[in-house]
């Protein structure tokens, strides 16, 4: 008497917008326009789901075939299997949500046996987001990702607690961004993303850090600390009490971040926050991103990432611009 | 090769889009939505949910309502959502009208499975009887030889009785019905776990379904697991994605179930009671 239902139904007949997107985009591996390179890191378009927001890549496969992707950049993953916050995990906040999911995963060991496989079964470009509680636990992360067949880059998650320096996020000092991307960079010659947080007051010297210590690529923003109080219940929503806001509510933030960024490091730049559209993604390609993550419009719109890349190629078409002339166009005076 | 139209692609895309035929009041903020969707009539199971974007122009309020599927009529492409204004989101899907469009994505999760045979107890506290509207006429419904009250009985708990939409409902479609409100201004004075356990001491029920509040599907595990009848809740978490991508809508697992924690949505959201703390 087991529940037998077909959990994919819900791709019905979406299969025809898909391939009208495809063609837009350019026939599947067949990169036309929209190819990029970020520090050695290829993508056959510019547009990669945000970590935390696809999974490992399997739930929205029956929606978006995995290669189509310019890559997917999974769930957080950490050294130990986590089982994750407790709950409510999630709650809606104006034109936003707030999420304490807790980084829960399999751990590398289970993320190498069962997720890697089926990612590289079905050709998605593969980055993978790492996060420890010490400086020695990135490294160990990094060494045991190393060499494993079909992982085009890390991403480094610096937004977590250091269990060393009382629980205060490896990102929000300069010095342990620093010590996480050294540590990490010993272990690996993958490109290595640094992913900021944008809790900090200034995210110019946080990114300096990164590319001292030998990022290959800046991704930002994480999601801003926030919280939400139920006043029918007088308590904290969230299991955590504590979440990270993101979605549209959160995108001049990161804009902002992003044009700074680009006017102090020479590293490409991944920049994410609220994407939801071609026209967002466009205003962080023109800010200095060379590539964008799509995150939370997944949720609402599971077609969201192949229509953001269907957009920008279109935009690109119609101002006549090639992606490289369109990156950073914006401090262009 | 790459000749575009100059717009981004901005329109909802086709295969969401169903249609509003009915609105149907059922009690002061409860509606009865039937929408016109052939394919997620088709495929939809009993205790599958859709999720529904709020109409309206902008990101606020953001996010997709998880609704459970209440009602199906697969010959008619048509299927009922029963919907409580709780929030602001529910409130504006309550107030739509005939005609208006609505963007869904669904059918998803693991719905009630179903019975063979035997006697069946539905139990519903508050809107939580919604799904087990889908399952009551799928137990009728499904032979022509057993009749509806040796197959299906339904209870339904409610605060008082302008709240009490289920039972008329149950009324209106054939299925047998008992009620509980907690002012006694109908049916039995009390909760429904009360007539609850009045019935599993006539001893020919096999199976619980039940969905509610929480602590309404505390006492119903209990009562089932004393009974050694089988039972199934339907769970209610906040959600984020309903496809199992964002791990937003987590439910800890029992210990003997393996521990940790299950996602209602592609998990669930009905399980069977002893795989879930409650």
């Amino acid at each position: 008497m087991a529940a037998v239902h077909n959990k994919d139904s819900w791709i019905w007949a979406g299969q025809e917008r898909v391939a009208a997107l495809l063609a837009q985009i350019g026939e599947l591996g067949v990169p036309v326009g929209l190819a990029t390179n970020l520090g050695g890191l290829r993508l056959r378009n510019p547009v990669i789901t945000a970590s935390g927001c696809y999974g490992f890549g399997q739930e929205y496969a029956p929606a978006i075939p995995p290669e189509a992707l310019g890559a997917i950049c999974t769930k957080c993953v950490t050294l130990e299997p986590r089982a994750g916050n407790k709950p409510p995990r999630v709650v809606e906040t104006p034109a936003g949500m707030l999420n304490s999911i807790g980084l829960q995963n399999p751990g590398v060991d289970g993320f190498l046996r069962t997720e890697l496989p089926w990612l590289r079964e079905h050709q998605a470009r593969v980055i993978v987001n790492i996060a420890g509680r010490t400086i020695a636990e990135y490294g160990q992360l990094v060494a045991k990702l190393d060499g494993a067949p079909g992982i085009s880059a890390i991403e480094v998650n610096v937004s977590c607690p250091n269990v060393e320096r009382e629980g205060m996020a490896f990102g929000v000092s300069a010095k342990s961004t620093e010590a996480v991307m050294r540590a990490v960079r010993r272990e690996t010659s993958l490109p290595l993303i640094c992913k900021l947080t944008p809790n900090v007051t200034d995210v110019v010297e946080i990114a300096r850090a990164a590319e001292e210590a030998g990022a290959d690529v800046i991704s930002l923003i994480n999601t801003l600390l926030g919280m939400s109080i139920d006043t029918a219940t007088q308590k904290p929503v969230l299991g955590n009490v504590f979440g990270g806001l993101s979605g549209p509510a959160v995108r001049p933030v990161a804009v902002r971040m992003v044009w700074q960024v680009r006017q102090a490091v020479k590293l490409p730049i991944i920049g994410m926050g609220g994407i939801a559209d071609a026209r967002d993604a466009m205003e962080f390609i023109l800010a200095g991103a060379s590539a964008i993550m799509v995150g939370t419009a997944c949720f609402t719109n599971p077609l969201a990432p192949l229509e953001v890349a269907a957009g920008i190629a279109a935009y690109l078409d119609q101002h006549g611009l090639q992606l490289e002339e369109a990156i950073g166009r914006a401090h262009q005076r | 090769m790459r000749r575009l139209s100059s717009e981004a692609p901005q329109e909802l895309p086709p295969w969401r889009l169903c249609r509003v035929v009915e609105n149907r009041a059922l009690a002061p903020g409860v509606v009865l939505l039937w929408l016109d969707a052939p394919q997620a009539a088709r495929l939809g199971q009993p205790g599958q949910f859709l999720q529904v974007a709020i109409p309206g122009n902008g990101y606020d309020p953001l996010l997709r309502r998880p609704i459970s599927i209440g009602l199906l009529e697969p010959g008619a492409g048509r299927l009922g959502l029963i919907i409580r204004a709780a929030g602001r989101g529910t409130s504006i899907l309550a107030a739509t009208k005939p005609g208006d469009e609505l963007d869904i994505l669904g059918p998803l999760g693991a719905g009630f499975p179903l019975p063979h045979e035997g006697r069946s107890l539905l139990v519903g506290g508050g809107i939580g009887s919604a799904p087990l509207f889908g399952l009551a006429t799928a137990l009728i419904g499904g032979d022509g030889v057993q009749t509806a009250e040796t197959r299906v009985l339904m209870l339904n708990g409610a605060r008082t009785h302008s709240e009490l939409w289920a039972d008329e409902l149950a009324a209106q479609l054939g299925v047998p019905a008992l009620a509980a409100t907690d002012d006694g201004s109908a049916g039995h004075h009390g909760l429904v776990t009360e007539l609850m356990r009045e019935q599993l001491a006539a001893g020919d029920i096999q199976t619980v379904f039940a969905c509610g509040p929480e602590p309404m599907l505390r006492a119903v595990k209990e009562l089932a697991q004393q009974s050694q009848v089988g039972c199934y809740v339907s769970l209610e978490q906040r959600m984020a994605c309903g496809v199992g991508a964002c791990f937003g809508c987590s439910w800890p697992r029992t210990e003997q179930a393996g521990g940790g924690y299950v996602r209602v949505c592609r998990d669930g959201p009905v399980f069977a009671a002893e795989e879930v703390l409650l």
